[in-house]
């Protein structure tokens, strides 16, 4: 079963604001793919297209190449969490997935196994309206997880989370994907899904930035800087230009290369004698290869 | 029926039955119902001792408590869908059910049908505990004649009232579903069937005569036994007529909204 999300020309346009311009990627089977962009971004909207709530104005989402309307059990196709307080506060928890069970002829034991699963097996008889953010966060996934869906579409499901929840999230979200099932999850921080996610797409103002694995944005963003802390700053400096590097200090002992790996740099500060204290290659973080994508984003749209 | 429709009444037959309001709505539609007549045909009493001296309907009397019970059933209604989009919750619907047709239909059918049952629950049981307390209040022979459920337009009578409420239930929850704010759709719904009642007390001649003719309670003409002075200016069916087109028009213009609306 072909369990690939395609998204096709997809836009959007709320009266006049242009949520969705033209937007195209593919979402694949077996690992974790982010979804990530400032608020505002347009990954909301993305998902609620694709998942058949609103309609585009022009383009086509499919999943395993149909679209979701079209689904007489979604349920035990796409496993969605759109808005985790999106249930009736006067309901129990375990009333909501029981309805939700029926609507997709799934077994009752399904719904146990589930709350099993994401831990709210003994507050199941509660209802939902006494529930933190973090619970109703783990009442969405266990809704998305009910029909045991090759498909996860997850809307911000780390929001909420205390930071035993986000650990978990994490893994679970991982085997997930590792089980070979097609997992796509939004955030607007991309440190939330460092080590998380394989694949990233990232969107700005509707338009997308980037389709992309993990390791090719930050070897892309990475500057290629190398900085060392010396006493001798200022021999550094000299015998690293004649060695081709273009060099900059702080004045305090701290000396900042660029064209030279760190591992060329330590051999030259050896072979002169050199003391050094600290010797780093930079790498882009996460956050910054974004920072960076999504400014830029900014500026496109600043210009329009 | 074919595997869809019946899951999506199962899922909003489940929904229902774990929802305390919607519960509590249904049992309030009898329980106000029921109070009503109860309290009314319990202090009420007639002086008329011989035939045709009394003007009153006592079908009317012993279903009046339905004016108590009206409101109930139009909160049912409207409770069916709006709080679904103060909540969110029309997302979950629509992604577990992605048809809005089905949905749609399923909702309605089980408004009809909860909204039946405790309508012909609370007419048919209103009916036969005001006839005893109708009798102690002097309403007996010669003055007035004694009904039973075997009249045929006595168990007209009843068994419109049940299919009046019911009708309106679908009227508030075409609005709750039109409006898809709670309160909102609610306080319009009750608006809709108090203050016809209301002003019709109040007004005279042509306007109340139209009032009455035109507005979604227009059908509590069917409760009607005889000619009276005070009567409905309407006949029985053409009232429920009336209520009819306007619960057929909140649910299409409903339907052709919740058919497209982004959610």
């Amino acid at each position: 079963m072909d369990m690939t999300i395609s998204v096709e020309g997809l836009t959007k346009r709320f009266g006049d604001t242009l949520a969705l311009d033209d937007l195209t990627f593919t979402v694949g089977s077996g690992r974790v793919t982010g979804f990530v962009g400032p608020n505002g971004a347009g990954k909301t909207t993305t998902m609620r297209v694709l998942l058949g709530l609103n309609s585009p104005t022009a383009g086509r989402a499919l999943i395993g190449g149909e679209p979701y309307v079209r689904m007489t059990t979604p349920l035990r196709q796409v496993g969605a969490l759109l808005d985790a307080s999106a249930t009736h506060p006067g309901r129990r928890a375990r009333d909501h997935l029981l309805w939700m069970a029926e609507s997709n002829g799934l077994s009752r034991s399904r719904v146990d196994v589930v709350l099993e699963l994401v831990g709210l097996r003994p507050v199941a008889r509660r209802r939902t309206g006494s529930f933190s953010l973090g619970m109703a966060q783990r009442l969405g996934i266990a809704a998305a997880l009910l029909g045991d869906p090759p498909v996860l579409v997850l809307d911000e499901p780390v929001n909420g989370l205390d930071p035993d929840g986000i650990v978990w999230i994490r893994g679970f979200l991982r085997s997930l994907a590792a089980e070979g099932r097609t997992v796509f999850v939004s955030s607007h921080l991309m440190g939330e899904l460092e080590g998380t996610a394989d694949h990233l797409i990232v969107i700005g103002r509707g338009r997308l930035l980037a389709d992309t694995t993990v390791d090719d944005l930050l070897s892309r963003m990475s500057a290629g800087t190398v900085t060392l802390r010396t006493p001798d700053a200022a021999e550094a400096m000299t015998v690293l230009a004649n060695a081709g590097g273009a060099v900059s200090s702080n004045g305090a002992g701290v000396v900042t290369v660029t064209g030279l790996d760190a591992e060329r740099v330590g051999n030259i500060a050896a072979a002169h004698g050199l003391r050094l204290s600290e010797l780093t290659q930079d790498r882009a973080t996460l956050e910054d290869a974004y920072l960076r994508l999504t400014r830029g984003a900014a500026e496109f749209g600043a210009d329009r | 029926m074919t595997a869809i429709m019946v899951r999506t009444l199962r899922a909003e037959w489940a929904k229902l039955r774990s929802s305390r309001s919607l519960v509590w709505t249904l049992l309030a539609t009898v329980g106000c119902t029921l109070a009503l007549t109860a309290f009314l045909t319990a202090v009420g009493h007639t002086d008329a001792t011989r035939a045709g001296e009394g003007d009153d309907d006592v079908v009317v009397n012993a279903l009046f408590g339905v004016q108590l019970g009206q409101i109930a059933v139009v909160s049912f209604g409207a409770l069916m869908i709006a709080p679904e989009y103060a909540t969110g919750m029309i997302r979950t619907t629509l992604t577990s059910t992605p048809s809005r047709g089905m949905v749609f239909a399923g909702k309605a059918a089980l408004v009809g049908t909860a909204a039946g049952a405790a309508g012909l629950v609370a007419s048919v049981g209103s009916f036969l505990i005001a006839q005893p307390l109708l009798h102690g209040g002097g309403y007996v022979p010669p003055a007035y004649q004694i009904v039973s459920l075997g009249d045929a337009d006595v168990l007209r009578a009843v068994l419109g009232t049940g299919l009046f409420l019911t009708l309106l239930a679908l009227f508030a929850f075409g609005l709750g579903a039109l409006i898809r704010h709670t309160s909102t759709a609610i306080t319009l719904a009750i608006g809709a069937v108090l203050l016809p009642t209301v002003l019709g007390g109040f007004l005279a001649g042509g306007i109340r005569d139209l009032i009455l003719q035109a507005s979604p309670v227009a059908g509590v003409a069917i409760q009607a036994t005889r000619e009276r002075q005070v009567g409905p200016p309407i006949a029985p069916w053409a009232g429920i007529g009336v209520t009819l087109a306007w619960a057929a028009a909140a649910l299409l213009a409903a339907f052709c909204a919740f058919r497209v609306r982004d959610v």
